[in-house]
């Protein structure tokens, strides 16, 4: 069983103060590893003690990327691989999923793709559906308990207001949440491993892919602005022949302004 | 009518009808196509779209562009992702509105890898600021301090947009549309995932506390008289409010300690307040100024909350209560 594990480094911004000035104060060390992909990696070395198979942990990002992937081989995955090249920087949804699933490809296919739900920074949740469809494999996202056996997995998420036990034939992209597991510590061995581990650093070219399908020239979305949201300006009275004629005038507005 | 180009919302179908978020995104996309005199087109999947097809057409739709299947009885996103981006290419959408719920989240992520095409995630507004028909999304960044404006550069302009942004048109059942059936070839397609058991959750009564709930409405001395402070509260009970007073309802043992709200009580920060003959005292202000929204109602035009309240009515407030929770409950439905 081939079982990959997408990592991300993200800020590890535990707070984001706005200066008054209007600057972003963020408060906080530089970089950590997505808090939720802690439970993909233990979600992926679990199936493996169960069933067997090999555990590859996959990130995209810079050089430092690759040192997130050092927890995960402190606990039992098998090998790391680094997808890094300063061409892939400003890469969107689109174009990382385009490279992650290219590297997928690379590593011989998978039976089972580990992830977690969301990044704490893009925080879209996008990547799992991407590389699903680009590699024809079933999606289970948002997944609260997981179980595989040879051939299936089997899950368990949120959904219409209720709890869904979903299941799908493998191969399967998995996005797990923070209740799906506990992660397991390091025991002194896998501290070793973990220490003395190297990682595959793929280029562009080893993806067989052209530089302008990735980054900001393979990307289709930009950010225009970024900015804090304008205070309600206060003072404002609402008139009405009666009282209750004010009300309705205020519901209006507030309807309006999408305030309500 | 023009089929191409058009502003396009995916309907999801929830037990035989749309899905409530449809019904938003119904209503955003109405004001969108209304700006640039473009159509309304509702993309449907499923294996009986009838229903969900007339309701989109009162909810705003021009038109219903409908791919029926009993391979698609249930969602599934290899599936419904064919359906809908087949669609796509056949008429060409300037946007596709999808709403931001599980299914639509792995819908959206789905459909941008497979047209190629850009995807922004979990929208709170959308509108024109420009002359072509390009559409600024906004979204939320570092846990909603901060915003985001995004455009993307491919069409169709794809987003999932979260629930309860938007208020959807009330439904006219007299609004008149075309009702367009597609097919879409699914030989030897199954679905990808498959639920096996399904337990609804109950919705836990979530007891409303002054520094948990999105709306407090707080009572202060123009209540008059216990009574009418227990009026507010049960106004405050049928709005979904909690419920909190001024400390000098407190000094005369009408209400707990545990209910004042200000500076000697609780601290809270909703995201709408709404005082009730609540004069504005610094004690009281020093407690709710982190509020998102404040609402006054008081019968001195002179009082101090009018300063710092966001709105404000002049009157009496058991004039002003009961037209208020009844337009609240006209707009909630």
């Amino acid at each position: 069983m081939n079982i990959v594990v997408l990592v991300k480094q993200v800020p590890a911004i535990s707070d984001i103060e706005i200066a008054k000035d209007n600057n972003l104060v963020r408060v906080g060390a530089p970089s950590m590893l997505n808090p939720v992909d802690k439970h993909a990696i233990e979600a992926a070395v679990a199936v493996k003690d169960a069933i067997g198979g090999t555990v590859t942990i996959l990130t995209m990002g810079n050089a430092l990327a690759g040192e997130m992937m050092r927890d995960g081989i402190a606990i039992g995955a098998d090998k790391g691989v680094l997808v890094s090249d300063e061409r892939m920087a400003g890469s969107d949804t689109l174009a990382t999923g385009l490279v992650l699933a290219k590297a997928i490809e690379k590593l011989g296919g998978a039976d089972l793709v580990f992830t977690g739900k969301r990044s704490t920074d893009g925080d879209t949740g996008q990547i799992p559906p991407a590389i699903a469809q680009r590699l024809g494999m079933a999606l289970i996202s948002y997944a609260n308990s997981v179980s595989v056996d040879g051939t299936t997995v089997t899950a368990t998420r949120l959904n219409h207001d209720g709890i869904e036990t979903v299941q799908a034939q493998l191969p399967a992209v998995v996005s797990v949440t923070e209740k799906s597991n506990t992660p397991r510590s390091p025991k002194i061995r896998g501290k070793m491993a973990a220490k003395k581990a190297v990682f595959d650093v793929w280029k562009v070219e080893d993806l067989g892919l052209d530089a302008a399908s990735v980054g900001k020239s393979g990307s289709a979305t930009k950010v225009t602005e970024l900015f804090a949201p304008e205070p309600n300006p206060v003072g404002v009275m609402i008139e009405g022949a009666t009282p209750a004629d004010a009300a309705a005038n205020l519901v209006k507005e507030l309807t309006a302004k999408n305030l309500l | 009518m023009e089929l191409k180009q058009n502003i396009c919302v995916y309907i999801e179908i929830a037990g035989g009808a749309l899905s409530p978020l449809s019904i938003e995104l119904l209503g955003k996309a109405r004001q969108l196509a209304d700006a640039k005199s473009k159509q309304v087109v509702a993309f449907v999947a499923g294996a009986d779209t009838a229903k969900a097809s007339q309701e989109a057409i009162s909810y705003g739709a021009d038109a219903v562009v409908a791919v029926e299947d009993s391979t698609l009885a249930a969602y599934d996103s290899v599936l419904y992702t064919k359906a809908i981006a087949a669609l796509a290419e056949k008429y060409e959408p300037s946007v596709i509105l999808i709403g931001g719920s599980p299914d639509g989240r792995d819908l959206g992520g789905r459909l941008s890898a497979q047209l190629g095409v850009g995807l922004v995630a979990d929208c709170t507004d959308v509108r024109f600021e420009g002359d072509d028909d390009t559409l600024t999304w906004i979204r939320p960044a570092y846990t909603g301090k901060l915003f985001v404006k995004i455009q993307t550069t491919t069409r169709p302009q794809l987003a999932t947009i979260s629930d309860k942004i938007f208020h959807g048109t009330p439904a006219d059942p007299a609004r008149k549309g075309e009702i367009i059936k597609e097919s879409v070839d699914f030989a030897g397609a199954a679905p990808s995932v498959k639920v096996t058991n399904f337990e609804p959750v109950e919705k836990e009564a979530e007891e409303l506390t002054i520094t948990t709930a999105d709306i407090v409405v707080g009572a202060g001395r123009g209540v008059q008289t216990e009574d009418g402070m227990k009026a507010v509260q049960a106004f405050a009970q049928r709005i979904g409010a909690a419920f909190g007073v001024s400390k000098p309802l407190v000094d005369k043992e009408w209400a707990p300690y545990e209910w004042q709200i200000g500076i000697t009580g609780k601290k809270i920060a909703p995201k709408i307040y709404i005082a009730l003959g609540i004069s504005g005292a610094i004690q009281h202000k020093l407690g709710i100024q982190d509020a998102g929204l404040i609402i006054a109602v008081n019968k001195d035009p002179d009082a101090p909350i009018f300063k710092f309240a966001h709105y404000g009515i002049v009157g009496d407030l058991f004039e002003v209560m009961p037209e208020l929770e009844k337009q609240i409950k006209k707009i909630r439905g």
